[in-house]
């Protein structure tokens, strides 16, 4: 071990971080034990904090690796984690070659859902034993095939949680199964992590009681069949924590294993109520050393469950849970941006009377101070407007090509990114912005252009893919139990069409697709003539990948967002084959494909793509290109930061979704650990909003240009206090 | 007109360097296999629907890691100093009506009949495990194989084998000067003739394949993998392993359980033959040199297909991006298969 002022010396210089921490960060550190509540404003270096305080204990106290548990939101992020903390690591061993023997390697860490299931894998608990983890995708299908949510014909039922189907149009008939799936695997997650208990809500009556029911069969199918979600997964780590396995990884065994005696969690502000639970548990053994890390002020993540109620009340937890309260510190130094910018955004969400109601901020929240390098007395903070909303596309691809780039202000457009709720391209999206840049001559990185259904190459892949399978085109003649034809036949002849489109555009290819289309339909009707009533040695997956081997498809893939789809869609078929339906069949006849298969595939599968829609990956890397302008969502852009960020489509509003009313409504048959304000959903969306704001804000470094017109900002959150004269007076206008 | 942020120019922020970590297995020794397709599976997250050889390694792995487990009594003192497979070798005939009985349990929603051997339940635990993370076997042949394979090993190496382990899956890491290097090696193993000293340790480290299906260049990568985790083990323990072994698996592979070790099941390096340190440093260097052409592929996301020469017909055979592939059968490619 080494003393704590040669372990910090160590990390202070060149081979460690290259500088000191902060007064504030040095008291998180050097925290000695108890539970330790690290409020951390944007920039102010809290992973760095987090790592250096696991170091500590390793270093200075002594700790055993597998003590000490860490983890973080997503699987970047902790990887993001151990990548610095081996790279501190090795400083500090250099330094001090008597450290050699600590292995950071044996610490814990990653997302909670990984960490659940490694360690009820590792103790081979029960309760965990010989089930499948399902994904998001499969949960999905699992609910649509298994549960009885799905069939539901109530209407009234679905009117009553209608906030929870994603659009539905006609509320006069109940949802598409799909839907009705979807929603009900969200009801479901909600039930379990907001820790609900459900013999209240069977009490409740009425359609409460109805979903307590369809809730509890669920959990049934999950059990029969061998699956589990996850938030069951954390569900049964949290009861796991409570038996004799679990104690022996909280106490440790004599002889073999060390007691866990250490919790450190980043991102604390997007957890979910059941993730406390399971925080305050592993942390139960006095002097619970558990340490959580994050911003009320970026919470991000209600839609995902999590819920900022758990950073801004820790001391609440901590009283409830241990008894005890828990050290605050805030670091509110910021290194990030120009202190133009961080005076900005500390007015901007100090000045919201919906952000002063007790139980929204952390409290006794102190503002962040600009400690940033970068100075100067240029516009850090502008505004860049036009009289009508039309002219502010070009009037950004003027500054980005005509003064940023030519002036030399940056060497790469990658320097700078355009942040806006929504980056689909369509007009009252991002689609004005992605036509002007392209007029501009300026290249856009924005995997987010299309939904993900609507992207050309993924439609022009399925395409393909059915004519492969499905020659006769017999999807079109399959029809609901109601006699009608199913909305998603009409998608499956768009993508046809899209296909015929692409092709046409690029004729020299064409035949590569025809040829490989005609010769495999020869093939499968051999095959199935072979094979009566068998199944055909083949996998719609496999197809995929022969597919992708063609022409325009091998071109799509040099280009980095189409390849990022295109690689979606494989982890799709994949999630699709892990319920065994993708294995190609015949009829009993041998002369098609077994109609149940393909009807499966299309009403299954295809359905799903169509009319549950598949949601954008929130873990993503985002990996800009060189020489390309990324065009983002605001979430997208969590935990980046980037010289100078442009954020436009101000004056638009979140509008109340399912987190905010779920949030409100399932209130009464919440277990909560302490009493939480309630909000009504509309002032939790306009929460949200002013957060999502301040996260986009809180991203620049050099400048923060907002895009909007005079009318747009009027009364908007976007501004100050919703102080349009304020801020046109105090705002330089470019 | 001056811009309104002329003058400005951005430059990086001063911040840490973080170090980027590279897995021996997945990240070096991937890549070295075939960039593109350690690229497309690895970057850009394309799931494979070959999954065999992953089931294939990993089963045989993880298996293996619980029959050391069920010796040294890990999780139930009962079983300790006793073989998972009790000594005897079910055979294939039975295990597949097993596996058809446990299956059709499976479907039918209800737990599976009592395994023949504890060898078995372990492997249905893995596999089930796996299948989680959207690993299976193709074909029940394969299953067969694997529960044959591990029977072979526990039967054949088990009752000598397994008192002599210290440690299984341990880790290692390390610092390199521009990245950080890490792996897991299966097993640290008694030297039969030594003390209990870091020094007086085998390092063993299974494959699920046999000899003949090796092209030299994987001979050589695992050669170097293998110099690497001495490396790392000497880094973390301060003294180099005493041998490396590597044991292929596959070489046990036949109708009956072989009664003595076959010539072609382990490679072994010491001191004498590629454990001196002019040997470990070429091989540490190799392996930075692998880094860095990750980086740059990164960089300008290009990945290359592997040369002919460096990778087997049998890799390529069950790549799903063989189809496209300028590699496989001498440099000639592929036939595209219909459908
Ligand atoms: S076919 Fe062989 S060379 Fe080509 S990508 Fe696959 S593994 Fe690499």
């Amino acid at each position: 071990m080494i003393p704590l002022a040669g372990f910090h010396q160590i990390l202070d210089g060149a081979s460690g971080r290259g500088y000191p921490l902060n007064g504030s960060q040095r008291t998180a550190v050097d925290h000695p034990s108890g539970p330790l509540w690290l409020i951390a404003g944007p920039g102010s270096g809290k992973s760095e904090v987090l790592v250096t305080r696991a170091l500590r204990l390793l270093c200075v106290d002594g700790v055993d690796p597998r003590s000490v548990l860490m983890t973080t939101f997503t699987v970047k992020a902790a990887r993001n984690l151990a990548d610095r903390l081996a790279s501190y690591m090795a400083a500090l061993r250099t330094a001090e070659p008597s450290l050699t023997a600590i292995d950071v390697s044996d610490l814990r860490i990653g997302t909670i859902h990984s960490l659940c299931n490694d360690i009820l894998q590792e103790y081979r608990y029960p309760g965990y034993q010989n089930v499948r983890l399902l994904d998001q995708v499969e949960q999905h299908i699992f609910v649509y095939l298994y549960s009885q949510i799905t069939k539901h014909p109530d209407v009234a039922f679905w009117r009553f949680f209608d906030y929870v189907v994603p659009d539905w149009r006609d509320k006069n008939y109940v949802p598409s199964q799909w839907k009705r799936g979807k929603a009900g695997a969200e009801l479901f997650n909600h039930i379990v992590e907001d820790v609900v208990d459900i013999a209240q809500m069977k009490s409740a009556g009425g359609y409460w009681s109805v979903l307590a029911h369809l809730y509890e069969q669920y959990v049934q199918a999950l059990h029969s069949r061998y699956r589990c979600d996850f938030a069951h997964l954390q569900q049964r780590f949290l009861e796991f924590l409570q038996q004799p396995t679990g104690r022996q990884l909280l106490d440790g065994v004599v002889g073999k294993t060390p007691c866990l005696n250490y919790t450190l969690v980043d991102e604390y502000q997007d957890t979910n109520p059941l993730q406390e639970r399971i925080y305050l548990a592993l942390a139960g053994r006095s002097p619970h050393n558990l340490t959580v890390v994050g911003d009320d002020d970026q919470a991000l993540y209600r839609f995902r469950g999590g819920t900022v109620a758990g950073m801004v009340n820790f001391d609440k937890a901590c009283n409830a849970g241990f008894g005890v309260s828990p050290t605050p510190v805030q670091l509110v130094d910021n290194y990030r941006s120009h202190s133009n910018i961080v005076g900005f955004f500390n007015a901007y969400i100090d000045s919201f009377v919906e952000m002063r109601r007790p139980g929204v901020r952390a409290p006794g929240k102190l503002p962040v101070i600009g400690k940033s390098a970068i100075t100067g007395t240029y516009p850090a903070v502008s505004w860049l407007t036009r009289a009508r909303a039309a002219h502010l596309p070009d009037a950004v691809a003027l500054l980005l090509r005509d003064h940023l780039m030519a002036d030399g202000v940056i060497s790469d457009y990658s320097q700078c990114v355009l942040l806006v709720r929504s980056a689909k391209d369509s007009p009252g999206n991002a689609g004005p912005y992605l036509t002007a840049f392209n007029a501009r001559g300026i290249p856009v990185y924005n995997p987010r252009s299309k939904t993900f259904m609507e992207a050309e190459e993924i439609q022009c892949l399925l395409a393909v893919l059915v004519h492969t399978i499905d020659w006769n085109h017999t999807f079109t003649t399959i029809r609901l139990p109601n006699g009608n034809t199913p909305d998603w036949v009409a998608d499956v002849n768009a993508w046809i069409t899209a296909l015929d489109q692409a092709l046409a555009a690029i004729p020299t290819v064409r035949h590569q697709v025809d040829d490989y289309v005609s010769k495999s339909n020869v093939a499968l009707q051999q095959e199935c003539a072979a094979k009566p009533d068998k199944f055909l040695d083949v996998t719609l997956h496999e197809i995929l990948f022969r597919i992708l081997s063609l022409e325009p498809f091998r071109t799509w893939r040099q280009d980095p967002a189409r390849n990022l789809r295109l690689g979606k869609l494989t982890r799709l078929f994949d999630s699709y084959h892990s319920f065994n339906l993708d294995s190609l069949r015949a009829d009993s006849t041998g002369t098609s494909i077994d109609p149940a298969f393909m009807g499966r595939f299309f009403q299954t599968f295809v359905s799903y793509l169509v009319d549950a829609g598949i949601d954008d990956d929130e873990d993503e890397d985002v990996i800009v290109p060189q020489g390309y302008l990324p065009v983002m969502t605001i979430h997208q852009s969590k935990g980046l930061e980037f010289p100078f960020v442009i954020v436009a489509q101000l004056g638009d509003k979140g509008r109340v979704g399912a987190a905010q009313r779920l949030e409100h409504e399932l209130a009464p048959f919440r277990n909560d650990l302490y009493p939480r304000s309630a909000q009504p959903p509309a002032d939790l969306a306009i929460e949200d909003d002013i957060r999502l704001l301040y996260v986009a804000y809180s991203r620049a470094e050099y400048a923060l240009i907002l895009v909007a017109t005079p009318a747009q900002l009027k009364n908007h959150v976007a501004v100050p206090s919703r102080d349009y004269a304020a801020f046109r007076r105090s705002t330089q206008i470019i | 007109m001056p811009g309104p942020f002329s003058g400005v120019v951005v430059t990086p922020l001063p911040g840490p360097i973080v170090k980027r970590r590279y897995s021996v297995t997945q990240d070096i020794v991937g890549f070295r296999k075939c960039p593109r397709q350690y690229g497309s599976v690895h970057v850009h997250d394309y799931a494979p629907a070959h999954q065999t050889q992953l089931y294939f390694g990993t089963v045989l792995h993880q298996v293996l890691d619980r029959c050391h487990g069920h010796f040294h009594g890990v999780t139930d003192p009962h079983t300790k100093g006793t073989l998972p497979g009790g000594g005897i070798v079910v055979p294939d005939s039975d295990l597949e009506s097993y596996l058809t009985s446990a299956d059709a349990a499976f479907k039918a929603g209800s737990p599976p009949p009592p395994p023949p051997s504890e060898i078995v339940r372990y492997f249905l635990e893995v596999e089930n495990g796996l299948k989680s993370q959207g690993i299976r076997a193709i074909t029940r042949d394969q299953r067969v194989r694997v529960i044959r394979l591990l029977q072979y090993f526990d039967k054949l190496e088990g009752p000598t084998l397994y008192p002599r382990v210290r440690d299984t899956e341990h880790r290692l890491q390390a610092d390199q000067t521009t990245h950080i290097m890490h792996g897991v090696v299966d097993l640290l193993v008694d030297d039969p003739n030594g003390g209990s000293g870091p020094g007086d340790c085998e390092i063993w480290d299974y494959k699920g394949t046999s000899r003949v299906v090796m092209t030299p260049s994987d001979l050589q990568t695992y050669r170097f993998q293998m110099q690497v985790y001495a490396k790392l083990y000497e880094l973390k323990h301060g003294i180099l392993p005493k041998q490396v072994v590597i044991y292929l698996l596959s070489e046990l592979d036949g109708p009956t359980c072989p009664t003595s070790r076959p010539v072609n099941a382990t490679l072994e390096i010491s001191v004498s033959n590629g454990l001196g340190s002019a040997d470990i440093a070429a091989a540490m260097s190799e392996f930075t040199t692998t880094v860095a052409a990750i980086e740059e592929a990164r960089l300008l996301n290009h990945w290359p297909a592997a040369d002919s020469a460096c990778i087997s017909d049998q890799d390529c055979r069950i790549c799903d991006f063989r189809w496209d592939c300028p590699t496989p059968n001498g440099g000639k490619g592929v036939p595209l298969r219909y459908p």
